[in-house]
């Protein structure tokens, strides 16, 4: 008997669209409506390839032990680690990353998330100039113009377009695509240039100077060369001229920004024209980060009130520091400080670089991650989870922030358990080994759908 | 040996101020069993030697910003500020810090610390309350509720226009049970919707139109109001005025308060009140512009005192850095303006905003001066019973720093010599030089203690040491019928207790944070007419289409994963009744 | 009476992106949800929806051949064939 769930959300791109219908046989994904083709793969090949039990490299190879046995040897890894690093975070619920913090901390280790090689430099902007901001929905329902910037949604956020910015015929903007006008700036002639009114082809790596001269000219400055970052100065007047024409505008932005030349440099002067475009020209701007991982703004938020900071949080002295560029993953693997990593709902061994990978290999590695994907290579412990808003519930946060509960449409295997009980057993093991007693529970470890307390 | 809830505890002579029950200064000893206060002990009662210092009821947070995105938002914003205070993990107490943005742990930790057993989180619009609650999940020791924000919510606007307030009262009552809220919570109502168009607009005056809607803020205080009278909830609606932070607002906020004056209170929670103002300080303002800027605190006073309807907070200014958050985001543009200081803003999709600045309040500054006594004026000039003491932390001033308000209330000359200190308009354009009204201590327990409890309509569990009440009690290392704390106010002995008792468990002791219970959340259940009810409902869901981008049934906040651990606060014909969670806090250190 | 037009779609270049789904006016005339950018509710008022990662057509006998589903598809996924 086929059973359709409703309302379901999906566990794949910032996007975390919550209309989704999940058809299921028992026991088993047989189709998907409404979600896009990422979308739809995630839960196609969810049931497929998964290991049966927890592995644990011996003499080489991984064999499969039982969830006790590798419970025990991830708690003893960590315990016994004077550097651990426990990064990912981005593919699971806000329930575990809340004990991935406290494991962090009973280690007096490092935790950081994928932001750290994506929109972290938007977060450090946001720390020296602020931003205004605003949910989807008032894009939908305001918006008369959207600026995609240094972004392709047509292929990493599919349903984008359709589901908040452009397609929706939002309260005020009855009529949809034609109430709105659409600017794509990217070096390239993206898929999602080919639907807009206004693509700007600016030159690679030099993004920073455009939104530079936007300021100029808002800022009663004129364009002081006749191109700049490969636009002609007329085109970059009439630009500035077209969004004071609108009412409501919206900059959506990624990688294109974030991990380019410049960096956070480039997000902390596109801030600042959003705040002057609000100042001085009256059209209400906003931005937003287009964040990838369908939690990953979960995670910043929930490392950050629990720890006081967002990612590259280090706790070796018992207390929270932040200094990316020091305590980020990526540059502690580099010196070659870490003794011991545990990855958890990323996956590093493709977005990493060599250099990182080459410290991994030589480190103890636990693997929290339901498929094989290429840091197998590495593991020393891996863990097949119940994968979070397909075999187990949590919470997720959406790319403007907003909390949604991720839904369960199948049972998982009976060795899968969800993150934030495996976070939890290796938490109870490595408070034991360190001699704290029970300390962890006094940190108010919650019951309920499968948490241990 | 441990204190757990089961312990008996025998408070022995200490110095009792219960004004609830009329006790003010009194030596006697309090009995506690089963986490309640009863009339006796047995001998095998553990005894803590109160001689020669005060008993009170734990202490009521009635206004803060602790958790959920606009304080989460503000933590990102200002690493700078969890450096300036850090703490090591102890075994008992999580690694943590933060001064104005501390994480959620160290506020339950020094909140306990203070003397406080019950918080409320000032704001949270209702499409993120998720977050507030799994924040709140993480928040140790206090009971807790939220208010939510109803003041720029689009079906809140839709059913005043359309003049049906059954169907408001309705909407009310399946929202705030829907998103786990204790009540209704009122920020710049209008302005932040026409914020959302513009950031130079906003709704000024009481008869302001919000665009679009043409529904104006009158009609927005008064249809709520209605609403939390026909529904009974324990806490009347908490209002926070137009025009904050303008010059001569003081107009707007005496017409916006007596909007509501006449509305029968429809609860049997304890309190008298209809009306909440918040942080009265910031909409006490005189004066056409800044040059011309004075108090008008002795008028708020005034009126306040003469109406029963309303209660208030003061939301003092203590100098020093703060960072403002506020759903009034048309307040905050304006001080990004002034200062340009990193601000956030976020708009919520038909609901509220939020606008987060950090804000530095000088000594030097004649504006924040003035701003300082006003917040000293409320409190002296006005009934303790309805002014209590906050600074809208951390929107004004910091709660670890209540004590020094404490010391320029209790102590006329400790107030003047920090009024030397600052600029001399806190004395030329207030009426502060002129008083020398010193509170007592029992008036200081009316404005942190009793008052709060009554006004948030908890008085039927605690907030006094009746027999039967819930045991959160304080003991503080001060004797006030020996102390002149007039001579020497003792701010040192009110920045810790010297026990705070949470349902009769110990959790600090000595200024130490000794045992780390979690409290459950009160989420307030109320009913109405199921022919209504249905009829709302169906409207809500087929409009939410077109007003949100999440799913209806996402948007309800799932109980049996979110509220496990929370008391329902069920209002049935006016009456509370009070139901507890399933599962009891359990004894968390073995 | 006989179409002169139909819709095809070519499954291999479609990422399920909704484009056409959502502004699609017949769609959007018959579905509130649809009108506002969500998956549809009436399947058998619309004319098509995406299915397994990919646009479906349900009932083309809706479909007027005004083709604004073609000019917002960047991929080429649907066309109107004559």
């Amino acid at each position: 008997m086929i059973e359709e769930k409703n309302n379901v959300l999906c566990p794949f791109c910032g996007c975390l669209c919550d209309d989704g219908v999940v058809m299921v046989e028992d026991n088993k994904i047989i189709g998907t409506r409404n979600l896009c083709r990422i979308g739809h793969k995630k839960f196609e090949t969810s049931q497929h390839g998964r290991a049966e039990s927890p592995r644990i490299r011996k003499n080489g190879k991984l064999v499969p032990v039982t969830l006790e046995e590798a419970f025990d040897k991830a708690a003893e890894i960590l315990a016994n680690a004077e550097r651990p690093l426990f990064y990912g975070w981005s593919a699971t619920s806000v329930e575990a990353t809340q004990v991935g913090c406290m494991l962090t901390e009973a280690c007096r280790g490092s935790i950081d998330c994928t932001a750290a090689i994506c929109h972290a430099p938007s977060l450090e902007a946001v720390q020296d100039q602020g931003a205004p901001l605003s949910t989807l929905g008032e894009v939908m329902n305001r918006a008369d113009l959207i600026i995609y910037w240094g972004c392709n949604p047509m292929h990493a956020h599919p349903r984008h377009m359709s589901r908040y910015s452009v397609y929706p015929r939002g309260f005020f903007r009855r009529r949809g695509r034609k109430s709105r006008t659409i600017m794509v700036i990217d070096p390239r002639q993206t898929n999602t240039a080919k639907l807009a009114d206004l693509h700007i082809q600016v030159s690679p790596a030099s993004d920073h100077m455009l939104v530079h001269t936007f300021r100029e000219i808002i800022n009663s400055y004129d364009v002081t060369h006749e191109t700049v970052s490969g636009i002609p100065a007329d085109a970059i007047r009439e630009t500035v001229e077209a969004i004071g024409q609108h009412q409501w505008a919206i900059l959506f932005f990624g990688m294109g920004l974030t991990q380019q030349m410049g960096k956070d440099m480039n997000i902390d002067v596109a801030i600042t024209l959003m705040h002057e475009l609000n100042k001085y020209i009256g059209t209400k701007t906003t931005l937003m980060p287009m964040r990838g991982h369908f939690n990953v703004a979960g995670a910043n938020i929930t490392i950050c009130a629990e720890t006081g900071h967002p990612f590259a949080v280090d706790f070796s002295r018992g207390y929270p520091r932040y200094l990316p560029g020091e305590t980020s993953a990526m540059d502690l693997l580099y010196r070659g400080e870490i003794d011991a990593m545990l990855n958890i709902g990323a996956n590093p061994g493709t977005s990493f670089s060599n250099r990182a990978l080459s410290h991994m290999a030589k480190i103890p590695l636990i693997n929290i991650e339901p498929h094989n994907q290429q840091l197998l290579q590495l593991s020393d412990v891996v863990f097949s989870p119940a994968m979070v808003g397909i075999e187990c519930e949590g919470t997720a946060y959406r790319m403007d922030n907003v909390p949604i509960k991720l839904r369960k449409v199948v049972e998982p295997s009976e060795n899968c358990l969800p993150d934030v009980v495996i976070l939890s057993e290796i938490l109870k093991r490595v408070n034991e080994l360190k001699g704290k007693g029970s300390w962890s529970e006094c940190w108010g470890v919650q019951e309920g759908n499968g948490e241990v307390v | 040996m441990r204190m757990t809830a089961e312990t008996e505890l025998l408070i022995k002579n200490g110095i009792v101020y219960d004004p609830i029950n009329n006790v003010d200064g009194e030596v006697m000893d309090v009995c506690i069993r089963g986490g309640k206060i009863v009339d006796s002990v047995s001998a095998g009662a553990k005894v803590i030697d109160a001689k020669g210092k005060a008993v009170t009821p734990g202490k009521v947070e009635c206004h803060s910003h602790m958790v959920g995105i606009t304080p989460t938002s503000a933590r990102i914003l200002r690493p700078e500020d969890i450096r300036t205070r850090l703490n090591v993990s102890d075994g008992i107490r999580r690694a943590g810090g933060g001064r104005t943005v501390p994480t959620t742990w160290e506020l339950g930790y020094e909140y306990a610390k203070l003397g406080f057993t019950r918080a409320y989180e000032a704001a949270v619009t209702p499409l993120y309350s998720r977050e507030a609650i799994l924040e709140f999940n993480r928040y140790p020791i206090l009971n807790k509720g939220i208010f939510i924000l109803f003041g720029n919510n689009w079906f809140v606007m839709d059913y005043l226009k359309s003049k049906e307030q059954d169907k408001l009262t309705a909407f009310v009552s399946f929202l705030l049970k829907s998103v786990g809220g204790y009540a209704i919570k009122i920020v710049n109502p209008g302005g932040n919707e026409a914020y959302k168009w513009n950031t130079e607009w906003n709704c000024h005056h009481a008869d302001d139109p919000v665009p679009y809607f043409g529904v104006t803020p009158r009609e927005i205080i008064k249809g709520l109001c209605i609403a939390n009278e026909e529904l009974g909830l324990p806490h009347s609606i908490h209002l926070h005025t137009n025009a904050l932070g303008v010059p001569g607002n003081y107009e707007v906020t005496l017409d916006e308060i007596n909007t509501t004056k006449g509305i029968a209170v429809g609860s049997d929670s304890g309190r008298v009140q209809n009306t909440h103002i918040t942080h009265v300080q910031f909409n006490s303002f005189g004066g056409d512009d800044w040059s011309t800027f004075n108090s008008k605190a002795d008028v708020i006073a005034k009126y306040i005192n003469q109406n029963d309807h309303i209660t208030a907070d003061s939301g003092n200014v203590i100098f020093g850095d703060a960072t403002t958050m506020t759903a009034d985001s048309p307040a905050e543009w304006a001080l990004y303006k002034m200062t340009h200081n990193k601000l956030i803003s976020n708009d919520s999709e038909a609901e509220d905003g939020v606008g987060i600045l950090p804000f530095l309040y000088s000594k030097k500054s004649p504006v924040h001066s003035v701003m300082w006594a006003i917040g000293l004026e409320l409190e002296l000039l006005t009934d303790p019973w309805k002014m209590f003491i906050t600074t809208d932390h951390p929107n004004a001033g910091v709660f670890l720093d209540y004590p020094l308000i404490y010391s320029w209330l209790l102590s006329e000359k400790t107030r003047m010599e920090e009024a030397e200190k600052v600029h001399p308009w806190a004395l030329k354009r207030t009426g502060l030089g002129g008083i020398d009204k010193e509170y007592s201590f029992y008036e200081l327990v009316i404005a942190t203690a009793a008052g709060p409890a009554k006004s948030l309509g908890v008085i039927k569990q605690e907030g006094h040491l009746s027999i039967g009440a819930k045991a959160n009690v304080t003991i503080w290392d001060i004797n006030p019928l020996e102390d002149d704390l007039s001579r020497d106010p003792r701010t040192d002995k009110f920045a810790t207790t010297a026990y705070t008792i949470k349902e009769g468990e110990v959790v600090v002791k000595d200024g130490m944070v000794v045992n780390v219970p979690m409290a459950p959340l009160d989420v307030a259940h109320t009913h109405v007419d199921y022919e209504i009810q249905k009829v709302v409902e169906d409207e809500i869901k087929d409009k939410f289409k077109r007003y949100y981008t999440v799913q209806f049934e996402n948007y309800i906040v799932d109980p049996d994963m979110y509220l496990t651990k929370a008391d329902k606060i069920d209002v049935v014909s006016g009456k509370v009744h009070f139901i507890p969670c399933a599962t009891q806090t359990e004894d968390v250190i073995k | 009476m006989e179409k002169l037009y139909n819709l095809v779609t070519r499954e291999e270049r479609c990422v399920g992106c909704s484009n056409c789904v959502v502004v699609c006016p017949v769609n959007a005339y018959n579905d509130p949800a649809v009108a506002s950018g969500k998956g549809p509710e009436q399947l058998d008022k619309v004319i098509m929806c995406v299915e397994n990662g990919v646009v479906k057509i349900l009932n083309m006998e809706l479909c007027n051949g005004c083709g604004t589903c073609v000019m917002e598809c960047p991929f080429d996924a649907i066309g109107l064939e004559v």
